[in-house]
């Protein structure tokens, strides 16, 4: 029903958008695509064999992942460069923040229980989404096994996985959602000792090493219920995470000390209820958030023989979003959004910041016998105090977004779209108000992005082919940036920069079924220059320090009957530590290939059993994200995933 | 089909992209003559601290002087880089490495490992006397290291995080800054017998002393530094026949260096001419430092008779050595490594 016809925009499409958020998708052959969206879904998320959603998110076009450490460190994502800050990250249909810094770190967001993940560039992936991810620059929407309603009585998933560095993870979901009462509950545990060994090029020799604390022990757990009614669904449940982890730090040469800590707690509420009446849907949420997150360092050479601070933050959400489908060639939508975020700390210093954030969206669907033309304007309006300190200026802004997208131009479903986002990005408590470093004269930085794109389908039979490719510009004002000010060791929180982007993007997906053959194929390249703009800056129209120009993500599957193998290749290429384009900064390109192998063990019916090997990093390459945080070379992954459907 | 080619056209223009080459380090003698070796800091976490070799004569510049000596990068975060007898020392802060190089040719004699168990002392800087190296370390303590087996003999203990180090009278004198406790500072300046290597007494100064350097009439000068806002940093004149402090000066003043019996001080804009024995300044804007972006550190060669200031840039850029004559006038600049911090001079 979804793929046929693959592009159309009709009304079904917009309500079955609006439906995505809630209700588990059935399995598709074919993985229609979107323009200004990538997408992956159900067994290819699980071949992946990915540590957590932050490896997942980056096999997206236009992503780029920011890795500081192999084994359960922090990871950030970029879209198209623009920074983590101007993602908004929804999870089950709710916003994930974190106002202390701003950045949704994935390496703690897990990946076992994702059935649907979808990165949005521009347009909003659903209009009942909470307005501020309809508003943001772009949206990573995640759907989970626990928090959407099936089409099965009974449900279970889980999994048993070991691996290098001593890795262990057990993973368990129950849900019963065949009628109309939802009750899910999930948990996890995961464990590493963490310790891998790495080669790191120190000038003409190649020295190999252990990265060393590098542990951790997490619980992941949840218990969601819901209920179908005549005309609406209500949703509410529980998440929540105990982390601790060892933090191993940079590879710093001829110094391999370590033994900082890092635990994070999070508890998270959840609530929505949706409804519609006379073609208007209507969804209504509220969570609530609590994350603990306590940092030791017992060897900083401070007079009480370490550091040991507490930062508590919590955030308090509620909106409002519709979609009204009442007139014909029309759609309505809008919402709006309140949020309370405040931060306690244990830091003396540390101003204890507040912010009232209320964000009102309202646009217009039109369509015309040649496409749709889409247009909104959403308004942000953020109060801030502190308990003492001077606080930060109130900022108000409008924001509009532009798009025109054609209907199929012919029978290879030819279509093309343009549109025009403007978006800001609030900063962080901790670049208003840490210590020294903290501004609390920032500026808001605002981005603007225009982007032409085009997909159509050159082959349709027996093989299936997709192309998508997209150009696109973006600009940034008043960037936001960490530099130092007075001397190397105190740093500041400046409104630094005005930044130029621009790129390409290119998708192909393809998949073919003969006999007891499915091989399935995807292609995705990115090429971005991002250009420091800014006239008097020593490094104007250097490219920016981890902006690779290239990025690739090649993903190639092979099943037959019950057994399949997939290969994944990523390539980064070169690119700057630091802003200045120079031989000194550059860090090379490199590699990566990744092998799966699965085979799904006979069972009874509704009964899967599989047995999956993950090899990843198969060539033995040394590589980094960042400079200094090298990652793990060459492991494994041993899994069984059993599920009951 | 035109729809196909259009297609086909939008897709060859998206993949437009160009390929940039290697640049490669300029090959210069390497002849130690008629030259500077610049310790360049680098940046934190980065492990691109490194030595950059100016030929004076043809003004070409090599930056990765230490990495073609030995083969090897030098670390992460230098800190300081002085020349005892025939041997060259690099403090390597981050890396907590003590570099030990032949003077006469840069090949590597020794690197000492500074830590303490599983703790890095992470070491600060250097002052030499009776052949031992007195290493401040941010532990909180000063280490001695003897220049023949090149060896740590002892740890003496003094205040919070010491920083800049020197040898007068007899003593050596270090700033213990406090600086890991901003802004509940240390505000003192230990003082260790040489011969007894043993802490005599701290003197206070101010908050957060950093630099510390001897005249030639045996008192010592220590910058403190204050708060980088309200508190400014100021000169201090210690007595070392008393060990008190006997001045303090009201300039601003960020950095200090030796310049034959004066001193060259600088605020950050303007570098002035200290008098020691006079106590004042001489010529209080001496260079133009207009063409200066980040006035870093300073220094003077007697042999040339020629006033260097290091220039950091933006910190996260290349710095320069800005090179002028002792009357202030300017002379050339010569790109290096990031954020120039000392340089011995090669006649």
């Amino acid at each position: 029903m979804l793929a046929s016809p693959l592009f159309s925009i009709s009304q079904q499409d917009s309500i079955q958008e609006v439906q995505s958020v809630l209700i588990q998708r059935p399995v598709l052959k074919i993985k229609p695509l979107r323009l200004s969206r990538s997408s992956f879904y159900g067994d290819q998320i699980q071949q992946f064999g990915t540590q957590d959603a932050g490896e997942l998110i980056s096999k997206l076009a236009g992503s780029n992942l920011k890795s500081y450490g192999g084994l359960g460190g922090l990871k950030t994502i970029s879209v198209r460069s623009l920074g983590g800050e101007q993602n908004s990250t929804i999870i089950d249909g709710f916003v994930q923040s974190n106002s202390q810094n701003g950045q949704i770190n994935f390496a703690q967001i897990q990946s076992d229980n994702i059935i649907g993940i979808h990165l949005s560039i521009g347009d909003a992936s659903s209009y009942l989404l909470p307005v501020s991810s309809q508003m943001a620059g772009s949206t990573i929407n995640i759907q989970t096994f626990e928090n959407t309603f099936g089409y099965e009585k009974f449900e279970v998933r889980s999994s048993l996985k070991m691996g290098s560095f001593g890795q262990k993870e057990g993973y368990i979901a129950l849900k019963s959602s065949k009628k109309k009462l939802l009750l899910s509950c999930f948990g996890k545990l995961r464990s590493a000792i963490g310790d891998y060994p790495y080669q790191f090029q120190n000038g003409l020799s190649i020295i190999d090493s252990k990265r060393t604390n590098n542990g951790y022990q997490d619980a992941y757990f949840g218990i969601t219920t819901g209920y179908k009614f005549k005309k609406s669904l209500v949703r509410l449940g529980y998440k929540g995470s105990v982390i601790d982890q060892e933090l191993p730090g940079a590879a710093i040469l001829y110094n391999s000390t370590a033994d900082e800590l890092l635990k994070t707690n999070d508890h998270s509420f959840f609530s929505d209820v949706n409804f519609d009446k006379n073609d208007i849907y209507y969804r209504a949420f509220s969570n609530f958030s609590a994350n603990r997150l306590n940092y030791k360092d017992p060897s900083f050479f401070n007079n009480i023989g370490g550091i040991d601070v507490t930062y508590i933050n919590n955030v308090a959400r509620a909106g409002l979003s519709f979609a009204s489908y009442k007139v014909k060639k029309l759609t309505f939508h809008g919402g709006f959004e309140m949020s309370y975020a405040q931060l306690e700390s244990s830091d003396s210093t540390f101003s204890k910041p507040n912010r009232l954030l209320s964000q009102v969206l309202g646009g217009l669907d039109f369509k015309t016998t040649i496409g749709v033309i889409k247009g909104d304007i959403s308004f942000v309006y953020s109060l801030e105090d502190t308990k003492f300190g001077q606080r930060a200026d109130d900022v108000y802004k409008l924001q509009p977004f532009l798009s025109f997208q054609t209907k199929n131009f012919s029978k290879k479903h030819l279509n093309f779209k343009f549109w025009y986002r403007n978006s800001i990005r609030l900063p962080s408590f901790n670049e208003l108000y840490y210590n020294n470093i903290g501004n609390n004269g920032l500026r808001p930085e605002i981005a603007n992005q225009y982007n032409v794109g085009l997909e159509f389908v050159p082959i349709e039979k027996d093989l299936d082919v997709f192309i998508r490719t997209n150009l696109f510009y973006n600009q940034v004002i008043d960037k936001i940036m960490s530099v130092p000010t007075k001397n190397l060791f105190v740093w500041s929180t400046q409104n630094i920069q005005n930044v130029e982007i621009y790129g390409s993007e290119l998708s192909i997906t393809s998949s073919l079924r003969k006999g007891y053959f499915t091989y399935s194929a995807l292609i995705n390249y990115s090429y971005q220059k991002v250009l420091d703009n800014t006239p008097s800056s020593l490094t104007y129209k250097d490219q920016l320090a981890y902006s690779p120009e290239h990025t690739i993500s090649n993903e190639v599957g092979v099943e037959y009957k019950k057994s399949g193998v997939r290969l994944s290749h990523s390539y980064v290429s070169y690119r700057y530590a630091l802003n200045q384009n120079v031989e000194q900064n550059r860090i090379d390109g490199y590699h990566l290939f990744d092998v799966a192998l699965f085979y799904n063990l006979p069972l009874k019916e509704k009964n899967e059993l599989k047995l999956q090997l993950n090899i990843k990093n198969i060539l033995d390459t040394p590589y980094a994200y960042i400079r200094s945080f090298v990652m793990p070379q060459r492991s494994f992954i041993i899994s069984l995933n059993y599920a009951f459907r | 089909m035109r729809l196909d080619k259009l297609v086909f056209i939008f897709i060859a223009v998206s993949l437009l992209s160009c390929k940039k080459d290697k640049e490669e380090d300029p090959i210069v003698s390497n002849n130690l003559s008629n030259g500077m070796v610049v310790l360049c800091e680098g940046l934190f976490q980065q492990n691109n601290s490194s030595l950059s070799w100016v030929d004076l004569s043809s003004g070409a510049v090599q930056n990765s002087f230490f990495l073609n000596k030995t083969g090897r990068l030098l670390g992460d975060t230098g800190n300081d880089l002085q020349k005892y007898g025939s041997k060259i020392y690099i403090v390597v802060n981050v890396s907590s490495t003590i570099e030990v190089l032949s003077a006469s040719n840069f090949e590597s004699i020794k690197q000492i490992e500074m830590t303490n168990g599983q703790v890095s002392k992470q070491p600060r800087s250097m002052a030499f006397a009776n052949g031992k190296v007195f290493v401040s370390c941010y532990d909180g303590y000063v280490d001695v290291i003897d220049t023949t087996s090149l060896t740590v003999t002892n740890r003496i203990q003094v205040g919070q995080n010491p920083e800049g180090v020197t040898y007068a009278n007899g003593n050596i004198y270090v700033a213990n800054s406090g600086g890991l406790n901003f802004p509940n500072v240390d505000s003192t300046l230990s003082v260790i017998d040489v011969n007894s290597e043993i802490e005599l007494m701290k003197i206070t100064v101010g908050p957060n002393p950093g630099a510390v350097i001897a005249d030639a009439f045996g008192d010592v000068y220590v910058i403190s530094r204050g708060n980088y806002g309200t508190i400014p940093s100021r000169l201090k004149r210690i007595n070392t026949a008393t060990n008190t402090m006997d001045e303090t000066f009201n300039f601003d003043v960020n950095g200090i260096s030796k310049m034959n019996n004066n001193f060259l001080i600088h605020d950050g804009t303007s570098v002035s001419i200290f008098n020691p024995n006079t106590e004042s300044i001489e010529n209080s804007n001496l260079v133009n430092t207009s063409g200066v972006t980040t006035l870093y550190h300073i220094q003077y060669s007697a042999s040339r008779d020629r006033i260097y200031l290091l220039d950091a840039m933006n910190y996260t850029s290349l710095g320069f050595v800005r090179v002028f004559n002792s009357d202030g006038s300017y002379v050339s600049s010569y790109e290096v490594g990031l954020n120039p911090s000392k340089i011995i001079f090669y006649d």
